[in-house]
């Protein structure tokens, strides 16, 4: 049987009495792998993240880290871990190897690691520039570095490719792939959904503080094919309504018409009607984001 | 720990600490060596030792006036350098112990006090120097300046600010700005002073008083005050002591305890 890095069972917490952020969540991520943790903002992805480090206590149930209680695993056992929660933790009036030498210090790791990490995240040359003048990409790969500076075992990654440029998150995907490559296990936490599905193999979509989805990338794309909500903006909006059929039809605003479709599939011939119609098709889209959808998709199932 | 310290001492790189440092230190020898300068002659006195007069008021000088003042906006942009950019999330994601944090934090600190302090007594006596070569006639190149007395009395003055650099510890750790510890530090130490200058009881049991009561300056009556004298320490240098301990313990609790959000 293969091992978890991280377990999360019926995992509860609230800052307040009566406002519950997370209710009986459970999660496991199997050693070796890339989990997504998905979630919109607010779902409370940040608030699991610092149970499992240990910043906050769960009020109910139980996390083990590397098989290991977290209670008792805290924090010696956090030296297998690399964490990045939300905004990158950066001492803004020192240069980006100052603010390595510290962490290396604090995790009793080699000095020359510094250097290494610099270069993976393409820091190398950022010489004695102090950080508080950095882009927020390059706090961002900052973060990254510290995350990896003592080659942990098992990467928490909370938001990592906020502020990223598109080549920052090719990069990024780079820098992941490697390190599972190198057998790490990652937890990489976002809102995102098209951006983590490209380096996970399996996901856990939190909402409103539960659980709604864990499972692989392909059980994901089977619920994906489910219901699929269109945004389409016409010149006549009864004809294509009539086109449509009405009990698709979720709302009507000025010339918008919001509908659901059941498949992929339908999207092709719905145009080609339309058209055949002599409806004038001024827009067509999906409505809302992947995961918005999926929410909708979640919560209809 | 020692790993931790050393990492401390980066992260206090920061330029309104060692402005702070180098502004005490240039702030008390100006004092001291203008107060000669303009008026040598009240100063000076035949057959003394003048080192004596300059040590003593150099101690006076910061007990009173300085100290506090500089613990408190010391120790308030220290912690400061943590809460800017909410570095505790990184730092209590690592193996340490939130209490080894805790005291490395506070060694640091204190050690950084200590160095300034060692700093004034260098810099006064290159001062002293000086002073002789503009007033060869006080002949300070005569007598040896009394290392063994200032050094002790400094650890004297050391001990009765302790209970300030736990109080203000506890603030700068409880609150997140730099303002509202460092405002609380710089109102309470105007109430120490008015305690200890009004020779009111109070200022035996009100910490930001310590540093002006703790021992005789020559500069305000202390005689409503009871203080016992144990030979190197006085009873007001033990209540600093453990006003130093019940801060430090309580907020070393209550960080172990925090919530970082």
């Amino acid at each position: 049987m293969s091992m978890n890095a991280l377990q999360l069972e019926q995992v509860s917490f609230a800052y307040r009495k009566n406002e519950k952020v997370l209710s009986d969540v459970n999660i496991s991520v199997e050693k070796g792998t890339v989990y997504g943790f998905l979630g919109a903002n607010g779902a409370g992805k940040t608030t699991s993240i610092r149970l499992i480090l240990g910043l906050l206590k769960a009020q109910k149930g139980s996390i083990k880290l590397f098989e290991q209680n977290i209670d008792a695993a805290y924090p010696k056992g956090l030296k297998q871990v690399g964490s990045l929660v939300e905004s990158p933790s950066l001492y803004g009036h020192l240069s980006a190897r100052d603010n390595l030498r510290i962490w290396c210090k604090n995790f009793k790791c080699s000095k020359s690691r510094i250097e290494q990490v610099l270069e993976e995240v393409n820091l190398g040359n950022t010489g004695r520039k102090n950080t508080s003048t950095f882009s927020t990409g390059m706090k961002q790969r900052l973060g990254l570095a510290i995350s990896l500076l003592h080659d942990p075992d098992f990467l928490i990654l909370d938001e990592p490719i906020n502020g990223l440029d598109p080549m920052g998150i090719i990069e990024f995907r780079k820098i992941i792939q490697a390190q599972k490559a190198n057998g790490k296990t990652i937890l990489l936490s976002s809102h995102i959904l098209s951006e983590v599905e490209k380096m996970v193999d399996r996901i856990g979509i939190l909402k409103d503080g539960k659980i709604v989805f864990e499972g692989s990338i392909l059980e994901l794309d089977q619920l994906r094919q489910k219901d699929i909500q269109l945004k389409i903006k016409v010149d006549d909006v009864s004809k294509a309504s009539e086109i449509i059929g009405n009990s698709n039809i979720e709302e009507v605003d000025r010339n918008y018409i919001y509908c659901t479709i059941k498949n992929e599939s339908e999207i092709p011939q719905l145009i080609v009607r339309l058209l055949e119609a002599q409806v004038l098709v001024y827009e067509f889209s999906q409505s809302s984001s992947d995961l918005e959808q999926m929410f909708i998709n979640l919560a209809k199932s | 720990m020692i790993q931790l310290i050393s990492a401390e001492f980066l992260k206090l790189k920061y330029p309104p600490i060692y402005w702070l440092i180098f502004f005490v230190i240039a702030m008390m020898t100006g004092i001291i060596f203008m107060a000669h300068y303009f008026d040598i002659n009240g100063v000076a006195t035949l057959n003394t030792n003048p080192w004596n007069k300059l040590s003593s008021a150099s101690i006076a000088i910061l007990s009173i006036f300085l100290a506090a003042p500089f613990l408190v906006l010391l120790i308030s942009a220290a912690v400061f350098v943590e809460h800017h950019s909410n570095i505790w999330k990184q730092q209590y994601a690592t193996p340490s112990h939130r209490s080894t944090v805790f005291y490395s934090k506070l060694i640091s600190i204190v050690l950084l006090i200590l160095f300034t302090f060692l700093m004034i007594i260098v810099s006064i006596t290159l001062s002293g120097y000086l002073l002789d070569f503009i007033y060869p006639e006080i002949e300070f190149r005569y007598h040896n300046p009394p290392f063994g007395k200032w050094i002790i009395r400094t650890i004297q003055m050391m001990i009765s600010l302790l209970g300030i650099i736990g109080i203000q510890y506890f603030l700068s750790l409880r609150f997140k700005g730099f303002l509202i510890p460092a405002s609380i530090g710089v109102v309470f130490f105007v109430v120490g002073i008015i305690f200890g200058s009004i020779n009111n009881q109070m200022a035996a049991y009100f910490p930001y008083s310590f540093p002006v009561i703790g021992r005789e300056h020559e500069m305000f009556n202390r005689d409503n005050i009871d203080i016992i004298d144990y030979g190197f320490i006085n009873s007001i240098e033990i209540h600093s002591i453990v006003c130093f301990l019940i801060f430090i313990v309580m907020a070393n609790v209550l960080e172990v305890r925090r919530k970082v959000d």
